[in-house]
């Protein structure tokens, strides 16, 4: 990767650097497929008022843990305050959905929006630093009645506020219609584009319909107009999409949008598990970053269920930065493995300390360890309570070459000498299949 | 132990991790000559011992780090103050912005237009907000009139801008060559572990056809 591949890669729209020339306290940094995969996430208050104190905390713990961009999604009262200490405090960029703030400027009442008050908010936030926005300027007017016969209709904010608009007035979006007027706001500043998925679908039973493509086509229409404007442009995604469609969404997206960068959140893949709502998600992420998608979007384990705690902040960037990085393995970026080897090798070594410490939740990776082996001294162990002493795979491969060059032996031939020996102690031992002190319900070993 | 809930960002820490910082120190590569300092996180390892008891080193593992100065142990930071203006010299050296005296903040922009949030706006002195972030004292920056300041633009025009290049480093890890040191850390690693089948595909991606081909999917 040199400067110049980075730099044809913006300019070939392929790639952005979120970088507002009010927010120079941020850290460069690129989304786009040529890239290692980034992941965002989300913070923000919301009516039910969270201190401006716990907002800080709650974008550095975010960071800490690997998110690349954090978007602050607040809705609630100090919307600018927040947002400024956010801004001031974020090494990372920062996006924002502009038409939330706009929407509490009005008292909640969407068909009260005007262009002004949005393009106000839009000077405000930008003059802020605020890196990246949300637009949903794809949900257009004629798009709306595709969603009536869905089975949960509209779930994007954004996209829904934006279609009460519509409907309220009888007219075309005026996101669609000012789009040229915001591009001009946009590259006053720098602010790059994130062209939302208002119609994304909100279940299984919704992917890939008759909505979520018409707006994709208008996104692309919209991308070609902000690149002749030379404004950073990305392309969001959805949503709920099952495994054997998400291919199809990354597939119309590289060639609606150019190869424009995809964020997608998620998607789930089923909608069966709400409470582990990472996990289902983190399952299309994987997949559609394998594919190309360039950020992935965290979901929480309170997704659909509530406002997520700084556990569950930390279990989504933990699960998307294991998504991101298993999509930058399948893709062979060079120098993703190099940790996992690191990992591999600590583990067959016994090197246990290096183990945890190579982890990207070090601290789980040690509790769960000395759940059942607190001692020190099982930390020079070479086994775990998974297994055993007697039945550790990576201890009998061990022995078995130690027996080989003590005896001189070939590694195939002592591998059947050892194996033979191993069974005798097996028999010996009661024919067991689990030894010791391994735990109920951890034995499931591949 | 404590309740990880109640841990804050500032009480934890990576074992065996340090920040470091690569720099160009001299050689770099934008066009604007700045110099720069890319952060990393470096994870060090203890040794192996072999079936001799000899001890053989681990180099250690970078990782790309989006912590900032939070977790660099040699600054302290205030929220109350903000981050140091990293990028503010670069913006400011390309001479298309300006400062101007901004947008006057109004009261509703904190929402206290809200259902239920009318009195706090009421309660605030004239024109003021409440939490004002008290360490922001520069106005803020556009593109002068007719000037156009996206990353792309510059791109576009063939210009590498510092960000540019901070981004080529911190892909990269900070190696000159990825691909290459990585060969090296992988020569190092036993044979046993190291699936054949599963070494680094050929190269990452560089045109758009090869990158098509470099996405080994399922169906492909």
């Amino acid at each position: 990767m040199t400067p110049e591949f980075v730099r044809d890669e913006v300019a070939r729209g392929r790639a952005i650097i979120p970088n507002n020339i009010n927010h120079p306290e941020s850290e460069p940094m690129a989304i786009g497929r040529n890239f290692l995969v980034k992941i965002n996430a989300n913070i923000g208050n919301s009516a039910v008022a969270s201190s401006i104190e716990e907002e800080v905390e709650k974008m550095r713990w975010s960071t800490l843990w690997g998110a690349d961009t954090v978007m602050d999604l607040s809705t609630g009262k100090n919307i600018h305050s927040t947002r400024e200490w956010i801004l001031r405090n974020s090494p990372v960029p920062i996006g924002t959905v502009p038409i939330y703030q706009a929407l509490e400027k009005v008292g909640g009442k969407a068909e009260e929006l005007t262009w002004e008050i949005y393009r106000d908010t839009l000077i405000e936030q930008a003059e802020q630093g605020v890196d990246y926005f949300t637009i949903h300027a794809g949900v257009r007017l004629p798009y709306i009645p595709m969603t009536a016969n869905r089975t949960t209709g509209i779930v994007s904010r954004g996209g829904s506020i934006m279609a009460k608009w519509c409907l309220a007035h009888h007219e075309e979006s005026f996101l669609y219609t000012r789009f040229r007027e915001i591009c001009e706001i946009m590259r006053t500043y720098d602010v790059a584009f994130s062209l939302g998925d208002g119609l994304r679908p909100g279940s299984i039973a919704d992917a890939n319909d008759e909505a979520q493509f018409a707006e994709l086509d208008t996104l692309g229409e919209l991308t070609k107009i902000a690149w002749e404007m030379d404004c950073q442009t990305m392309i969001e995604g959805p949503g709920h999409v099952p495994m054997h469609l998400i291919k199809e969404n990354m597939d119309k997206q590289l060639e609606v949008c150019g190869e424009a960068p995809f964020y997608t959140l998620g998607p789930l893949t089923t909608d069966i598990a709400p409470g582990f709502d990472h996990i289902t998600s983190a399952i299309g992420a994987a997949m559609i970053g394998w594919f190309g998608t360039a950020m992935l979007c965290y979901v929480t384990p309170k997704e659909h269920l509530g406002l997520p705690n700084k556990k569950d902040v930390k279990d989504g960037v933990i699960t998307y930065k294991l998504a991101a990085h298993a999509a930058d393995l399948a893709k062979g970026h060079p120098g993703a493995q190099m940790r996992d080897n690191a990992v591999s090798k600590a583990r067959f070594e016994f090197r246990w300390e290096d183990q945890f410490n190579l982890a990207l939740d070090p601290i789980i990776a040690k509790e769960f360890h000395d759940e059942t082996l607190p001692a020190e001294g099982a930390k020079l162990a070479h086994f775990c309570s998974m297994c055993g002493p007697h039945f550790c795979s990576m201890k009998i491969t061990q022995d078995v070459r130690e027996y080989a060059a003590q005896e001189g032996l070939e590694a195939e031939k002592a591998l059947a000498v050892g194996m033979a020996e191993k069974a005798q102690e097996f028999m010996a031992s009661g024919a067991e299949i689990y030894q010791g002190n391994a735990p109920e319900g951890g034995k499931d070993h591949h | 132990m404590k309740d990880e809930k109640e841990l804050t960002s500032d009480e934890i820490r990576f074992p065996n991790s340090t920040k470091i910082y690569i720099t160009t120190n001299g050689n770099t590569r934008n066009d604007a000559k700045a110099e720069l300092r890319v952060p990393f996180r470096e994870i060090s390892l203890s040794p192996t011992r072999d079936v001799n008891d000899q001890l053989e080193k681990n180099a250690p593992i970078r990782v790309y780090d989006t912590s900032g100065v939070w977790t660099d142990p040699d600054s302290k930071f205030d929220i109350r103050e903000g981050l140091p203006g990293l990028r503010r010299d670069w913006i400011v050296a390309r001479g298309d912005v300006e400062e101007y005296e901004g947008r006057e903040v109004l009261p509703q922009d904190d929402g206290y237009l809200t259902k239920g949030a009318e009195g706090i706006a009421a309660r605030l002195p004239e024109g003021g907000t409440q939490n004002e972030f008290p360490g922001l004292k520069r106005a803020p920056l556009r593109a002068r009139s007719g000037q156009v300041v996206t990353q792309m633009h510059y791109a576009r025009k063939g210009i590498i801008t510092p960000e540019m290049e901070y981004v080529a480093i911190r892909e990269n890890l900070g190696r000159k060559v990825a691909f290459e040191q990585l060969q090296g850390a992988m020569d190092g690693i036993s044979d046993e572990i190291q699936n054949p089948k599963s070494k680094i595909a050929t190269r990452f991606i560089i045109s758009t056809k090869a990158s098509r081909s470099a996405h080994r999917s399922p169906d492909s």
